[in-house]
């Protein structure tokens, strides 16, 4: 019980008989008792979600997948603490969102953020389209985060737990700690001030392609 | 309603934070302004093209062994207490702002003293500064330094006047008694 075996010997146990659990509560109290499968089972439940979420301020998967692993560990350490009135995941997400900001913050201090990684990044291309779909798919994208990135780290929280993930504003303004109100300030601003830094962007880029035609 | 007013609520309709009342007023106005609908319609193109961040492939790659790696993690590092689940960024900004207020109110204490200690009157009782003088100037040095001749020209006129005051207190009696600064005609006599 309890984080006791070698790693190796007991990620095979486990994958043999995980156990079924009711809900997020039922696994959260298993966990208090170092339960080592309730802790893989609490991962495996929202590892693909908070991923996206790192992902998508972030830009790359390496750092995305530190910043998640980092959230486990620090909900793991304070889980005897959790209150069972409040949401799992808003919780974990609001942890991984600050530590994607702070991720963030080195990142551009150091102008390190790889834009490039994008086009080859697991959300770069779909199966299903042709080649040169998949290249304007995968052009969009990456013309997406570079926009992305040049808002301000709050307004792009807002903008990633909305538009690209898909969560409603009550639950953003649980994540950010703010009330709904700001939430719908922001969101506004933010896509205010995307809508003009995209067309900023497509037309620079357009008069950069009648430039190298001529 | 005016398009100021809807404008400032498009990207909220085009994402779908407006609920179905709120929403119409605001639909009814698109539908008679060419203008808003048009900046409308880019709203909903912006929003269309972020989803496609939506679209997910497996992660299995990439994610393959995390929890290994967490639980690895925990049992490795030391436990200890909990590391501090970190502030939100709006707690940081107001961490922030309390410690450049707190810094104002230090630094703005320390000018006020600094200007009252300027303002005390020095030791010939000399005046105050009301916001003239003669800073750095070359009368610079007598008592009260930074402006001396505004103190100097106070200071005199402040002798004299008690000098009148103290001579008109008492009833002249004589012409010879009476103070300079009466007219002409009362020196003359009556």
């Amino acid at each position: 019980m309890g984080l006791g075996l070698p790693v190796t010997t007991r990620t095979v146990s486990l994958k043999r008989a995980m156990p079924e659990f009711k809900n997020d509560a039922d696994i959260i109290r298993q966990c208090q008792k170092g339960d080592d499968q309730a802790y893989v089972a609490l991962v495996e439940r929202y590892q693909d979600k908070a991923f996206w979420i790192s992902y998508n301020m972030l830009g790359n998967k390496e750092d995305a997948r530190d910043v998640v692993q980092e959230a486990f560990v620090r909900v793991f350490r304070s889980i005897s603490r959790f209150d069972f009135n409040m949401s799992f995941y808003t919780w974990l997400y609001r942890i991984v969102t600050n530590l994607s900001i702070d991720q963030l913050r080195k990142l551009t201090k150091r102008h390190a953020v790889r834009i490039d990684d994008v086009g080859e990044g697991p959300a770069a291309l779909s199966d299903r389209a042709s080649p040169s779909d998949r290249i304007e798919e995968s052009e969009l994208k990456a013309t997406i985060r570079t926009v992305l990135d040049q808002l301000p780290e709050n307004y792009k929280t807002v903008m990633v737990l909305r538009d690209i993930e898909g969560l409603s504003c009550k639950e953003i303004a649980s994540i950010t700690g703010t009330s709904h109100p700001t939430v719908r300030w922001r969101l506004h601003t933010a896509r205010k001030q995307f809508k003009e830094k995209w067309q900023r962007y497509q037309k620079r880029r357009s008069e950069k392609a009648i430039n190298e035609l001529q | 309603m005016n398009c100021n007013k809807v404008r400032k609520h498009l990207s909220l309709l085009a994402g779908g934070e407006l609920d179905g009342n709120k929403a119409l007023p605001y639909r009814e106005h698109l539908k008679g302004c060419l203008t808003c609908f048009r900046e409308y319609q880019e709203y909903l193109d912006m929003r269309e093209s972020l989803r496609t961040l939506r679209e997910k492939p497996d992660l299995e790659p990439v994610l393959a062994g995390l929890s290994d790696d967490v639980l690895r993690r925990l049992r490795e590092e030391p436990i200890g207490p909990a590391a501090p689940i970190h502030s939100s960024p709006l707690r940081r900004s107001g961490l922030l702002a309390a410690a450049a207020a707190v810094l104002l109110v230090f630094f703005g204490a320390i000018f006020l003293m600094d200007s009252f200690s300027n303002q005390s009157p020095g030791p010939n009782g000399e005046g105050v500064y009301t916001g003239t003088g003669d800073p750095g100037g070359k009368n610079s040095g007598t008592g009260n330094s930074e402006f001396p001749r505004w103190n100097k020209a106070r200071s005199e006129s402040d002798d004299e006047a008690e000098k009148v005051d103290r001579r008109l207190d008492r009833i002249p009696l004589t012409p010879e008694e009476l103070p300079s600064v009466q007219p002409a005609f009362y020196r003359r006599g009556f």
